[in-house]
């Protein structure tokens, strides 16, 4: 344990990540270094008049499928984090954000059961088998906490936040944490009704953005208080620094017009982490690129970190994964700070002058050792979470 | 970390005072009759959702969130915390479930392209705690967990490390279902409806439940009010242990076992009705207990609770809430300044 007063290091052990750009860390790399928008499709589910762009991805059990999204992003950073079988006695916490596997929400379900009066109750046990991060706990036989983070869009960022916390209070050694979700009819109607979602694909920042495209997948890392790390003799350079999460205390569907609640979670996430706006390499932003999301992200990191702020949004080679997006980004966030390089911002052009910045186009080195990623939810959460790479680790 | 407020609406009103009122009386609430799903069920009195300048912000929101308001705006009644440093963790089994089928329904009866963009915002679980935080203008961390096993006292334990971490100065953490038409529908198909309307733990095994919904903040600080922890395994030693039995789908055989050795051991689920979150309508009775420094009677006999009752006067040392899922316990100790726990 560190001494009293001094928090506890947690290093990122393991990574694991499936969506449409990528069934794993490898071939996401491929992906996004080559800046080239992955494969879409186009929503199959919704009788809407529009054809709306989704990322899906390739194969997979179209039943439970979150859950299955989830598992295999956990393998991949189990194995990642040399934890494929559980040393003995090693407690292993489980914190997965999602927005569609919280819901019992099977329109088949509902449609017999408004029907018939008596529909099959499988998808009622399914759901009663337990919360995503449950199912995984005992998938994993993981036998420390499990929680599972309902947060919307900021899910995946929020359990980081969530799995920080225990292990700083010492109530497991390591934590699966991130999130996961599968496409599903009711959020791509819900977001056409709100009038978020684009008719073609999304462009982050793009003076011409007309607004998001839902994607699915899951994006895990396994978290660990540095000296378990150590003691098992792992010797990673890339830790989690610091988590801020605040409300915008503004309204339910609009975003603060300022970006309070998103700036008081940067400045949390910097305080914790120790460090100055200055000192960050680049951000990996919510980046919708709906119209109000991306503005209002845009003016408040370049007001934190100056109109040369270098950012960017993965989204346009994922979609927007809802409560999967917070996991897949810092994924992807530790990735380049890994690698050494930023990847492009797929599907900018334009700038928008109403935005202080245009986002990075091409791969470009990482000169500092810290970068952010942050999720904004609807409901006006935001999440936020330092990253570091350190070349020396003690 | 310390109970300094406490919010609550249930099936016997809204409000600590209806809370105190109900467990005063000592009678079980009985639940209506749904004509559709012939199941009894215990709802929040729609009096108690109307009327309120409290749900002003929530006038045209579902019955979830307004159930959040009215619990969570009590629980912050009188916090000196600044709004940034106020924190929200709303806990729950199934969330707006209602609303989310109200969604589907209405997609099935107008079709996609008629769908209820407010609908919608409200079917998401976290747009209750998000209500919150815009009704009363706070900046802090809001969260929304869901689980079945125990939401609620990963919720406890999770602000006791907000506090701990200096992330807050206090916490709004908070457990909030509610009924509905499918989910009476499941109880009728998967267990059974209490035939007599009043909600009680599974007896003999066999569960016959009154679907009941609530929801109950606790306002969470660093040294002030009665001192609360969470822990793995309980203490049946304590004063009083109140048992969250009859949980939907929870572990009553266990929950008998612990109360075998119990001092006192009793159960409130007949004012509450059977939901998975239970445990934190049994801690708001707990605080009550310590704030009246009084035992509240049975509200029902020990034969058809198979719990033995409670003390008589004050309960001298701390109140446990023991709730039991699967093959784990988990336990809610509330204990006054200077006690032992």
């Amino acid at each position: 344990m560190p001494p009293a007063g001094m928090k506890a290091e947690i290093a990122i052990s393991g990574l694991g990540v499936v969506s449409a750009a990528g069934g794993d860390v490898a071939a996401s790399l491929r992906t996004l270094r080559a800046g080239r928008r992955p494969e879409w499709i186009v929503c199959p589910f919704a009788k809407l008049p529009v054809e709306l762009p989704m990322f899906a991805v390739p194969g997979g059990p179209n039943v439970d499928r979150t859950f299955h999204l989830a598992m295999q992003a956990v393998g991949q950073a189990l194995a990642d984090a040399g934890l494929d079988s559980l040393p003995e006695g090693f407690r292993l916490g489980v914190c997965l954000g999602t927005t569609v596997a919280c819901q019992l929400n099977d329109i088949p379900f509902y449609a017999e059961y408004r029907a018939t009066g008596n529909p099959s109750l499988e998808p009622v046990e399914r759901f009663a088998a337990g919360s995503l991060a449950e199912r995984v706990a005992r998938e994993t036989r993981a036998t420390g906490p499990a929680l599972t983070v309902v947060n919307a869009c900021s899910s995946g960022t929020d359990a980081m936040g969530v799995a920080m916390a225990w292990l700083r209070a010492g109530r497991c050694d390591a934590v699966l944490a991130g999130g996961a979700d599968e496409l599903s009819p009711i959020p791509t109607v819900g977001f056409h009704a709100l009038g978020l979602t684009s008719p073609e694909p999304c462009k982050p920042f793009d003076r011409t953005r007309r607004g998001l495209n839902l994607g699915e997948g899951a994006g895990i890392v396994v978290l660990e208080r540095a000296d378990s790390a150590v003691r098992r003799g792992r010797k990673g350079n890339l830790f989690v620094a610091g988590f801020g999460g605040a409300s915008d205390g503004y309204h339910l569907t609009a975003p603060h017009p300022e970006g309070l609640g998103l700036e008081i979670s940067i400045r949390a996430a910097l305080n914790e982490a120790g460090i100055e706006p200055a000192e960050v390499d680049f951000v990996n932003a919510h980046g919708t690129s709906t119209p109000e999301n991306d503005r209002i992200e845009g003016a408040t990191l370049a007001r934190i970190f100056g109109a040369g702020v270098r950012a960017i949004s993965t989204k346009g080679a994922t979609g927007h994964t809802l409560g999967a997006a917070g996991g897949i980004e810092t994924v992807f966030t530790a990735l380049a700070l890994r690698e050494g390089w930023i990847p492009p911002s797929i599907g900018f052009a334009e700038r928008d002058e109403g935005i202080p910045f245009a986002p990075l186009t091409e791969v470009t080195p990482v000169v500092r050792r810290h970068a952010l990623s942050t999720s904004l939810a609807f409901g006006g959460n935001n999440a936020v979470v330092v990253l570091e790479r350190r070349e020396n680790p003690a | 970390m310390n109970l300094a407020g406490l919010g609550i609406v249930f099936p016997g009103g809204a409000g600590v005072p209806a809370l105190r009122e109900a467990l005063s009386a000592g009678r079980p609430l009985v639940g209506e009759m749904l004509a559709k799903e012939q199941v009894p069920v215990l709802k929040v009195p729609a009096a108690a959702l109307t009327g309120n300048p409290v749900l002003a912000p929530a006038r045209r929101a579902d019955r979830f969130c307004k159930m959040t308001l009215l619990a969570a705006t009590e629980a912050l009644a009188g916090c000196q915390a600044a709004p940034d440093r106020i924190g929200i963790i709303l806990a729950t089994a199934f969330g707006p479930h209602g609303t989310v089928f109200k969604f589907v329904n209405d997609l099935l009866e107008f079709g996609d392209e008629q769908a209820s963009p407010t609908v919608f915002s409200q079917s998401v679980h976290a747009a209750a705690a998000s209500m919150v935080a815009a009704a009363a203008h706070l900046h802090g961390p809001a969260l929304t967990v869901a689980d079945l096993a125990f939401p609620f006292e990963e919720a406890l334990a999770l602000a006791d490390t907000w506090l701990a971490d200096g992330r807050c100065d206090a916490v709004l953490a908070g457990a909030v279902d509610e009924t509905s038409d499918v989910l009476a529908h499941v109880v009728r198909r998967k267990w059974a409806p209490a035939p007599d309307g009043i909600a009680r733990p599974a007896q003999a095994g066999q569960p016959a439940y009154v679907p009941g919904e609530g929801a109950v903040f606790v306002r969470l600080e660093r040294g002030n009010g009665p001192l609360l922890t969470v822990a793995d395994a309980p203490d049946v030693s304590a004063a009083a242990n109140l048992f969250n039995a009859g949980a939907l789908g929870g572990d009553d055989a266990a929950l008998r076992r612990l109360a075998q050795s119990a001092v006192s051991a009793q159960t409130f689920v007949s004012l509450l009705g059977n939901v998975r979150i239970g445990s934190a309508f049994h801690l708001a009775v707990a605080g009550l207990m310590r704030q009246d420094d009084r035992f509240y009677p049975d509200v029902l006999p020990a034969d058809q609770t198979g719990f033995s009752g409670g003390g008589t006067g004050a309960p001298k040392g701390p109140i446990q809430v023991i709730s039991a899922c699967g093959s784990r316990v988990r336990a809610i100790s509330l204990q006054a300044h200077g006690e032992r726990g």
